[in-house]
């Protein structure tokens, strides 16, 4: 191919301003979320009201940070279904040190975060060290780390009002909770760490083909590791978001949680096969999932139907996502 | 009628390439037909065509069996008509046998048991293994293929499994045999093998169109040979108008010198000393993978890795690159001795390395050529470990340049890249690392004859800048060419080392082929 071609095809690969817009993933998201909020809104117009926005927005931080957990997981080829669990565990022993032992905040959260961080650990150990498949050690530590909550708790639900955080449930500034800038902050720095550090490139290396990136020189291993901890940290938070708003820990929170944000990220475009996706767009996925959730209520659907539609929506944007990569290709062998 | 099969005038449009642009091929009965070209001359276009896995009205042209125009909607259907093909890729089912292996497709079934005085229908849900064991040693004996209809299909060699996907398309009588490649991953012996076969199928009318890379096998086999560049034909020869040049000028579109070129560096320190590397196997116990392998590699040195596939060749890069476990031995670099844990190890002490296993270990096809070369060496393009964009451009368009990579930009994604141009980004990315020692294994394995060419050149290069290289090949014309010395293995041990000037074909086949009274 001559230069002159090759400027040509440059021009058309990069294509018209609004084609680009449309083919951002991102983008891709917003769509049907301004379409399901139009509907809703044209029937009950409470939903456009800041008051109801603002509480699923309030709402999205739980499954929000266990879907930013799972991603980061699923980027680098792996899958974790133990988020909800270890999520669960580590505002267990958020509960405990704060209501049992009697530590204050920040020792709390340490003791939290650690928690989390140690499930990853034992997650990444067995899949890099011990060749297990991660679904197979992932449902194992999801087994254990209930059976620990349940144990350690008694089964009680227990109060933290010694540490003081009543702040966090108020709906301050804006209507929104203090949790929720947390969350964002969250994101803005995890994609951050995914485009830009070389620790992001590795992972998304070692996700796009394992081999290769091993033959690279990129130390295969220690890079799933790491991410499982920092997962591990994430699912962490996550339970610590159910603790500081219900002001209470129990075994019972957060179950189930780790399919729905295995939905999260495939909603946001996080491919499955690993190596590629967007924080942004996860951060949307959550987004959809919580407005069509809200309203389904809204339009006082039956809450049995809702898992229907939340199904069909699912098939619907991974459909979406396959069409969309079909124009992108077609775009560039042109 | 003169041709068994004919396509005439085919066309094939992709998205903005015109993958076959009016090819028309023949084929006469009982004849080797070569069908040559460099990737991406359309080649593989024209046989999916043929095999029906572009089917019929998705083309333009006419395809003809006898004389009679076939409309083949599918594979299957291609089949029907007497077209058996042969994928270039080994394609078995691991865990069956061989004999379910070949009639996977038309699984031969019991009869029902015939009530008196009715008619029997059909067949039961009951496979007959006697009458497919029977069937398979018929098909098996007919065409001289050495296979045991039971064997497990995991055991077999790579060259008893190219047999055997051989064996399955002549399950169904084809008319023209298509074998795509089929010589790639085999050692010589299986080679001469396959040539066998296929002069035997010949001298019982079955034609053959042959597909492949490699000049000696179309001096040997086939009668007559179309060549085809850019998705049209160029020429069509007989057997004794075409010698190689003809054929290199065709293919490429213009003379090449020569195809081997080999330009001496100045040899100096030696760089690496592997003593008494062993490695066990991975699965069976007190069995070893390779046994005291010994060897040094100076600065500015192609150390040729010659030797059978399966000698352990490499088996013994993957290990000096950290990939396998050391089970004993040591190894020195700049004479200080040192343990390779890992890959990153490796990279760290200097050692490059390019894999024979392109898809595998090749790229991350995701992603495009810029960022697959800089992934190799991220401290070289990153600020605290910050990443920038600027810098990873600019380091990727040096060794972009460097390798002369074609494509319309360094952002182009790899897997639109042809085999040729993908082996160059894995150079690059090898040579990003700035190595000393570079192990190539196998660099030229199903590129085209052009990208060959440049690839040795690029050897040279690096030679010349006193890096130390190892380099694997089962093309022994190759090897000999670019190599200043010669390591033979056979059987997992080095069977002898060889100086450059004294070498010939004979002497290292000669050593490939020792065998070692007892490999514990």
């Amino acid at each position: 191919m001559n230069s002159n071609q090759a400027i040509r095809t440059m021009k058309k690969q990069n294509g018209s301003g609004a084609v680009q817009f449309f083919m951002m993933p991102e983008i891709g998201i917003l769509i049907p979320i301004v379409i399901i909020m139009a509907v809703t809104a044209s029937i009950n117009d409470s939903l456009l009201t800041w008051r109801y926005f603002s509480t699923i927005l309030t709402g999205c931080i739980f499954i929000g940070m266990a879907s930013l957990a799972e991603s980061l997981i699923i980027m680098v080829g792996e899958i974790d279904l133990s988020i909800g669990m270890s999520g669960c565990l580590a505002g267990v022993i958020c509960g405990i040190t704060a209501n049992n032992l009697g530590w204050p905040l920040i020792p709390c959260i340490l003791a939290t975060l650690l928690t989390g961080m140690l499930v990853g650990a034992v997650n990444g150990v067995m899949i890099t060290k011990f060749g297990l498949s991660s679904w197979i050690a992932t449902l194992a530590t999801q087994f254990i780390c209930q059976g620990l909550a349940v144990t350690i708790s008694d089964g009680l639900t227990i109060p933290i009002e010694s540490l003081g955080t009543k702040v966090f449930t108020r709906p301050k500034p804006l209507g929104l909770s203090w949790l929720f800038f947390v969350f964002v902050i969250v994101i803005i720095i995890l994609d951050f760490v995914v485009r830009k550090t070389t620790f992001g490139y590795r992972l998304r290396a070692v996700g796009g083909n394992k081999e290769a990136a091993q033959m690279a020189g990129i130390n295969v291993n220690r890079i799933k590791l790491l991410v499982f901890i920092l997962a591990g940290a994430l699912a962490a938070v996550s339970g610590l978001f159910d603790v500081l708003t219900s002001q209470s820990a129990s075994s019972t929170y957060g179950s189930g949680r780790e399919f729905r944000a295995i939905i999260c990220c495939a909603i946001g475009g996080i491919s499955m096969a690993g190596g590629a996706g967007s924080i942004y767009g996860v951060g949307l996925g959550v987004l959809l999932f919580h407005v069509l959730w809200n309203c389904l209520r809204l339009l006082k659907v039956d809450t049995n139907l809702q898992l229907v539609l939340i199904g069909a929506i699912l098939v619907l944007a991974v459909l979406m996502d396959i069409q969309r990569k079909r124009m992108e290709a077609k775009r560039i062998t042109q | 009628m003169d041709y068994v099969l004919e396509a005439l005038n085919i066309t094939k449009k992709f998205p903005g390439v015109l993958a076959n642009d009016n090819v028309c091929i023949n084929v006469k009965h009982g004849e080797v037909l070569g069908l040559i070209g460099e990737n991406g001359a359309g080649k593989s276009t024209l046989l999916k065509v043929l095999n029906g896995i572009y089917p019929h009205g998705s083309y333009t042209g006419v395809l003809k069996i006898e004389g009679n125009e076939i409309r083949p909607a599918n594979p299957h259907d291609a089949m029907r008509f007497g077209i058996g093909y042969v994928p270039q890729e080994i394609n078995v089912l691991k865990f069956s046998s061989v004999a379910e292996n070949i009639y996977m497709a038309d699984l031969k079934l019991d009869k029902p048991r015939v009530d008196a005085g009715k008619k029997p229908k059909g067949r039961t849900l009951f496979v007959n293994f006697r009458e497919m064991y029977q069937a398979t040693t018929e098909l098996l004996n007919k065409n001289h293929i050495h296979l045991d209809p039971r064997a497990d299909v995991r055991k077999l060699s790579i060259g008893q499994q190219q047999m055997l996907m051989i064996a399955r398309a002549l399950a169904t009588d084809p008319k023209v045999l298509i074998l795509d490649e089929p010589t790639t991953s085999l050692s010589d012996n299986d080679v001469k093998q396959l040539f066998e076969v296929v002069r035997m199928l010949k001298r019982k009318g079955t034609s053959i169109i042959f597909v492949t890379h490699k000049l000696m096998e179309i001096m040997e086999l086939t009668d007559r040979v179309t060549i085809l560049r850019d998705g049209r034909n160029i020429s069509t020869f007989e057997r004794e108008q075409y010698d190689s040049n003809t054929i290199i000028h065709d293919m490429i579109g213009r003379e090449l010198k020569s195809l081997y070129v080999k330009e001496k560096a100045t040899i100096g320190e030696p760089v690496l000393r592997v003593e008494n590397l062993t490695i066990s196997h991975p699965y069976i116990a007190h069995k070893n993978l390779v046994e005291n392998v010994s060897f040094t590699v100076h600065a500015g040195e192609v150390l040729g890795m010659a030797g059978l596939v399966g000698a352990g060749r490499s088996e013994v890069c993957m290990a000096l690159y950290g990939m396998l476990p050391i089970q004993s031995g040591s190894i020195y670099i700049h004479g200080k001795k040192l343990m390779i844990r890992s890959s990153s190890h490796a990279v760290r002490k200097g050692i490059g390395m390019v894999s024979e296993d392109r898809k595998k270990y090749g790229l991350n096809f995701v992603w495009d050529i810029k960022d697959n070369i800089t992934i190799s060496n991220l401290s070289m393009v990153s600020v605290a470990t910050v990443v920038t964009k600027g810098n990873v451009r600019k380091r990727a368009r040096q060794y972009y340049d460097k390798l002369h990579i074609k494509s319309p930009s360094i952002r182009t994604m790899v897997n639109t890249l042809s085999g040729g141009n993908q082996q160059k980004v894995v150079i690059a990315r090898s040579l990003n690392a700035e190595p000393m020692i570079v192990i190539l294994d196998e660099p030229t394995k199903g590129i085209d004859v052009g990208s060959k060419n440049e690839i040795y050149g690029h050897i040279n290069e690096m030679a010349k800048e006193g890096k130390a290289i190892i380099m694997i090949s089962s093309e022994l014309p190759e090897l000999m060419a670019m190599s200043d010395r010669f390591v033979v293995m056979a059987e997992g041990r080095v069977a002898g080392e060889l100086d450059g000037q004294c070498a010939n074909e004979a002497a290292i086949m000669a050593l490939a082929v020792k065998t070692f009274k007892t490999i514990a």
